[in-house]
């Protein structure tokens, strides 16, 4: 019964929370468009921090903040633009780079795509999906491709 | 000190041997790789943190250095691995087990921080990328380069480039100081700068998908061995300052000098007869460089900007599909007409591609519920649809180092209706005209830097004029789904002759002007620029004026440009005058190029020149 308890409490503490990543993980910082407070962008010889540039040694903290979900869910945050129109068509190397992280089989990759697609129309089918921020969709889609890519564990890699 | 740390390393050796190790070790000391690796010009480290180096004057002697690194490898391990020199150091390690192969056993130290890096970056091979120029930010007119390790593909993986982890080298500059600190910091060494490094798909995404940029990635053919060090490398630049130099000490300069590390001693990947470093020229050596008895490159590949993106794919329609597209644009509801509908779906698919890289290009710069909501509308109608399979045809492009080349030198011999013959010499430092080939050039602009022009007729010479800057760009959008063009821009900052009829009257002038401009067919474009000319040695001789101009690509072999700008002086005496120019380059050559002008400018003058780029 113990050794049940602390399987269950492992569990629970092994899968992040999706709320975690968002908030606590560094994701969320979105910039859109070239131009900043007016002054041109100085994007391009500059290292500055986006909230996504690191130092090399940089290391994550263990646990919530790493493994392919953490990946997922800061490439989601840092490309949603592209990564919508993709799910919209269901093809693109942002969709396909997405499966990389979690080394999906080639041949379930399909099967992957169109039930996250589905999902994904109820999404938009909100008339008020405009309405919401970046963020907000972004980690919506996230928990779509969370819950989706469980169903295929054996053919992707979720740890 | 030099002998407290020989005899610490004698003791490791072997005492008998000692000697001889000494000896050895200071000639490995005084390699060129060693050296490299520590990054020493001129007799001094480039990094300015202290603790890149292990012995206390390590920044200014290489030798000392050595044996500090040594020594310190040689010790067992106490404590956190991560600290030991052998986990922060690994391309030291690398090279010292090469060069001293079996006469050298250090203690096994493991190093986790440094292998759970190596093993995300799961590294095959190296790329340097160029990042065209953008001329919204006058830090990025030359464009950019980034380093990228390659992952290996597993079978399972699709080919994208998009995880690959990326590297950038720029001046550490806070987004809020203003363009006058920037300036200055950034020229004369006011900012640290350092390596730091992202995954591929946010760079990617700043650069093509927010500023419009072409990323060109050249796969260098490197060893295993030197893709490692070159690794390991990267892993010992963390957290490491240099001090930033616009003109010297960019990323240029920098990742010239990485790549360098693995490179034979002749190549030389920077221009050493030039006191600046751009992107370009590094492009241009690494398409001369041989190594290992192979072309330095191995693969060149292009990533589209968005509004490439958009020109290839509008490009690629039939004229139906865009005559359909441009109705969607215009009026919405078409998407539910029987126009649409009765697309097959293929064709459906791929108009609804373009206009998702449209109306995306619309919302990341105007943010319009409008065009948010059209996007929302064309993912609904996608969704509907099975899984698109779209194939778009390749579009050729030439790469970078193939662009004419920055530097010029011209000769002209000519006429003027005032002064008679006319000689004239001209060297430009940067960049490309309005004349140049269009490769690796943002299309229809003028990006001239640090240009002189001297004069001569019978008995006398004089400065014709000194352009410290002439950057135009026409903005011009190619896709006929954009309804609104973007401003036209100018400026120019100069000390010029006065007209054309005067050989010793100089003056300081700034240009500034803003307009429109478009295009018909594919080959030529025309502009309007209202300008203001300030003549800041009389000031009441300041103009407004507007500039009319037309360009037209005939062939490869021809360009030409013609400009007409009605000018009236704002002065209490005002005076109005036409000044005109035809301007012609004939040749398709990265090297060479002639010109034939006409100018008039109170006189006349016709000019035939030849030029040289380099």
């Amino acid at each position: 019964m113990k050794k049940l308890l602390l399987l269950i409490a492992l569990l629970f503490t092994a899968m992040p929370s999706h709320a975690n990543l968002w908030k606590n993980c560094g994701i969320g910082h979105w910039i859109a468009g070239p131009t900043w407070n007016g002054y041109l962008a100085i994007t391009t010889n500059v290292t500055f921090d986006l909230g996504t540039t690191a130092t090399i040694s940089q290391v994550v903290t263990p646990g919530t903040c790493a493994g392919p979900l953490w990946s997922a869910a800061k490439f989601i945050n840092d490309t949603y633009p592209r990564l919508e129109e993709d799910t919209a068509q269901g093809q693109g190397e942002h969709l396909m780079a997405m499966l990389d992280i979690f080394e999906c089989d080639s041949d379930v990759r399909p099967q992957v795509v169109n039930s996250i697609r589905q999902e994904f129309n109820r999404l938009v089918s909100d008339a008020n999906y405009v309405e919401k921020t970046h963020s907000q969709k972004a980690e919506a889609y996230y928990l779509i491709v969370e819950d989706k890519i469980t169903h295929f564990g054996k053919q992707c890699n979720l740890v | 000190m030099q002998r407290i740390v020989v005899f610490l390393v004698c003791l490791l050796v072997s005492v008998s041997a000692c000697q001889a190790a000494s000896v050895a070790i200071s000639k490995l000391a005084n390699t060129a790789q060693w050296k490299k690796l520590l990054h020493f010009e001129s007799g001094d480290s480039e990094i300015s943190s202290d603790d890149f180096f292990i012995a206390p004057t390590g920044r200014h002697n290489p030798e000392l250095e050595l044996f500090a690194t040594i020594s310190s490898m040689s010790q067992p391990l106490i404590g956190d691995p991560n600290l030991h020199a052998q986990c922060r150091y690994p391309a030291r390690k690398l090279w010292l087990q090469k060069q001293l192969g079996a006469n050298w056993r250090p203690p096994k130290v493991v190093c986790p921080q440094f292998l759970a890096w190596k093993e995300s970056n799961q590294t095959e091979s190296i790329s340097l990328i160029f990042v065209s120029g953008y001329l919204g930010n006058p830090a990025s007119f030359f464009g950019h380069l980034l380093l990228k390790l390659n992952k290996a593909n597993p079978e399972h993986a699709s080919e994208s480039p998009l995880l690959d982890k990326s590297f950038n080298y720029g001046a550490d500059a806070h987004r809020d100081d203003n363009p006058v600190k920037y300036v200055t910091y950034g020229l004369l060494g006011g900012y640290d700068a350092s390596f730091s490094t992202a995954e591929y798909y946010q760079l990617e995404y700043g650069y093509a998908e927010n500023e419009q940029r072409e990323l060109w990635e050249y796969e260098l053919n490197l060893s295993e061995q030197e893709v490692r060090l070159l690794e390991a490398h990267l892993w010992e630049l963390s957290e490491v300052k240099f001090t930033y130099l616009f003109l010297s000490g960019n990323c240029s300069t920098e990742m010239a000098k990485l790549v360098g590390i693995v490179l034979d001693e002749g190549s030389n990947l920077l221009t050493s007869y030039q006191p600046w470093d751009m992107p370009l020229d590094i492009f241009k050596s690494l398409a001369k460089t041989e190594h290992n008895g192979r072309p330095l490159i191995k693969a060149i590949n292009k990533r589209d900007s968005k509004y490439t993106r958009i020109y290839d794919k509008y490009s690629a329609l039939t004229t139906k599909e865009k005559s359909i597209t441009q109705d969607i644009v215009k009026q919405a509801n078409t998407l539910d007409e029987a126009s649409f509908e009765q697309l097959n779906i293929e064709a459906k698919q791929k108009i609804l591609s373009l206009l998702f890289d449209f109306y995306q290009l619309e919302i990341s710069e105007n943010g319009s519920a409008q065009s948010k909501e059209m996007k929302r509308r064309l993912m609904l109608k996608s969704l509907a649809m099975p899984a698109a399979e779209i194939q778009w045809p390749e579009q050729q492009a030439e790469p970078p180092h193939l662009a004419q080349n920055p530097n010029r030198v011209n000769v002209s011999i000519g006429h003027n209706g005032e002064l008679g013959s006319v000689a004239t010499l001209s060297y430009r430092a940067g960049y490309y005209d309005f004349l140049a080939r269009e490769v690796a050039r943002y299309k229809n602009s003028n990006a001239v830097f640090f240009s002189t022009e001297v004069k001569a007729i019978q008995n006398k010479a004089w400065l014709s004029k000194f352009d410290l800057f002439d950057v135009t760009t026409l903005n011009i959008l190619h896709v006929d789904l954009f309804e609104k063009q973007r401003w036209a821009w100018s400026g120019r900052f100069t000390y010029e002759q006065k007209d054309l009829s005067t050989t010793d009257e100089e003056r300081l002038r700034l240009y500034a002007s803003m307009g429109w401009a478009t295009h018909a067919f594919e080959v030529m474009s025309f502009y309007a620029l209202p300008e203001l000319k300030t003549d800041f040695s009389k000031l009441d001789e300041s103009t407004l004026g507007v500039k009319f101009g037309a360009l037209y690509t005939a062939s490869t072999w021809w360009k030409t440009h013609l400009l007409m700008t009605p000018t009236i002086t704002l002065g209490t005496e005002s005076f109005h005058r036409v000044q005109l120019l035809w301007d012609n380059r004939f040749g398709d050559s990265q090297n060479w190029d002639l010109r034939l002008k006409i100018s008039h400018d109170i006189a006349s003058e016709i000019n035939l020149s030849y030029s040289l780029y380099f």
